[in-house]
């Protein structure tokens, strides 16, 4: 009787070591909302809202393990460009990439894509300034004649193991 | 009986025992004998089954029963049996020591692995006391004045627009000098 006692004691505590193990996993793994600004979206729990110095920022988001040096290497960025309501974002994007590409931005591709049922313009380019290379990912889109520009970003070596995190935020992303 | 009897002769044949010792021991053993008799008498008369065992049976069992006496005495003496109760309580109190001391490890440990388990659950995730700082933009830097001036000038030409606009509704009627007003804007 005592044995049976003390195996279904050392269950229990395996029990409850599992469980807390598996809460603590599953914490960051259920995804966090974002409801601010007139934005909202959905970004991997493990994520963190960053402080942002970037001009006409809503938001930003970031993986609090790529800090290198105070500064993230991977996250997500929303800016609302300073235009006014219902400016063409074809517009917008022409007059932004006009010049921004020399020595510092190197362009790897554009199109037209759908971010949660919204046409964007994507334009993707790397950059290599302080000897990491990185790659960006922006959508410029309108919802509601209000321009948005999402702009992620990661090092290229991690850019493609970030692309589920970056889908998981733009595929939820709404403007009110 | 009959055995002690002879064995009785014997010794006062060869002066072991006095006379006198011999008649009293004789009559106690003839005594004997004759109850025994009597009693096998009285079986028969009660029609019970009398084995009527002779006297080599009786001298027989006579001296397994005294072997079997020596043997009991030898082994009392020379056979000592395993103290088990001693070793027995020793044991039961070493186990029930090792077993207390595992039980309340077990029952801390269940506790703590409790109370860990609900801290995890309920503390909040990622507390990270660390200052997060994005500086990237989409506008880079050097073409920010630019695009800035750039909306700022759109925002110009259409307040400009508004204004001719408000201008030429009163006056439809004077629609040359509206004119002459855009021609020289």
């Amino acid at each position: 009787m005592r044995q049976y006692i003390i195996l279904l004691l050392v269950l229990l505590c395996s029990v409850v070591f599992a469980s807390g193990c598996i809460s603590e996993n599953k914490n960051n793994n259920t995804p966090k909302t974002y409801s601010q600004n007139n934005v909202s979206f959905n970004y991997p729990g493990s994520w963190e809202i960053a402080n942002t110095t970037s001009p006409n920022a809503v938001v930003a988001v970031a993986d609090p393990n790529s800090v290198q040096n105070g500064t993230p290497t991977t996250f997500v960025l929303i800016q609302k460009p300073a235009v006014s309501k219902g400016t063409n974002i074809a517009t917008l994007y022409a007059t932004n990439y006009a010049s921004f590409f020399n020595n510092t931005y190197q362009l790897v591709s554009e199109g037209n894509v759908t971010i949660n049922g919204v046409n964007a313009l994507e334009n993707i380019y790397k950059t290599n300034t302080t000897g990491i290379q990185k790659d960006y990912q922006a959508e410029w889109l309108s919802e509601n004649g209000t321009a948005y520009v999402i702009l992620c970003v990661a090092n290229t070596n991690d850019f493609k193991n970030q692309q589920s995190n970056f889908n998981l935020i733009l595929n939820s992303f709404k403007a009110q | 009986m009959l055995n002690s009897l002879k064995k009785l002769e014997s010794q006062f044949n060869e002066g072991k025992v006095s006379k006198r010792q011999y008649s009293l021991e004789k009559r106690v053993l003839e005594d004997k004998l004759d109850t025994v008799l009597a009693a096998d008498r009285i079986k028969k008369l009660q029609g019970k089954e009398v084995t009527e065992k002779n006297l080599d049976y009786w001298s027989d069992k006579k001296k397994e029963d005294e072997d079997i006496e020596e043997k009991e005495a030898l082994i009392k003496k020379y056979v000592t049996t395993p103290k088990e109760e001693p070793v027995s309580k020793t044991k039961s109190s070493g186990m029930t020591r090792g077993k207390i001391s595992l039980l309340i490890f077990v029952v801390a440990a269940f506790f703590v692995g409790t109370g860990y388990g609900v801290y995890l659950m309920s503390a909040p995730a990622n507390n990270s006391s660390v200052v997060i700082t994005v500086s990237d933009s989409a506008f880079p830097t050097v073409n920010n004045t630019t695009n800035q001036t750039n909306y700022n000038s759109n925002k110009t030409t259409t307040v400009v627009k508004k204004t001719t606009t408000t201008t030429t509704t009163p006056s439809k009627t004077t629609t040359p000098t509206t004119k002459k007003n855009n021609s020289t804007g």
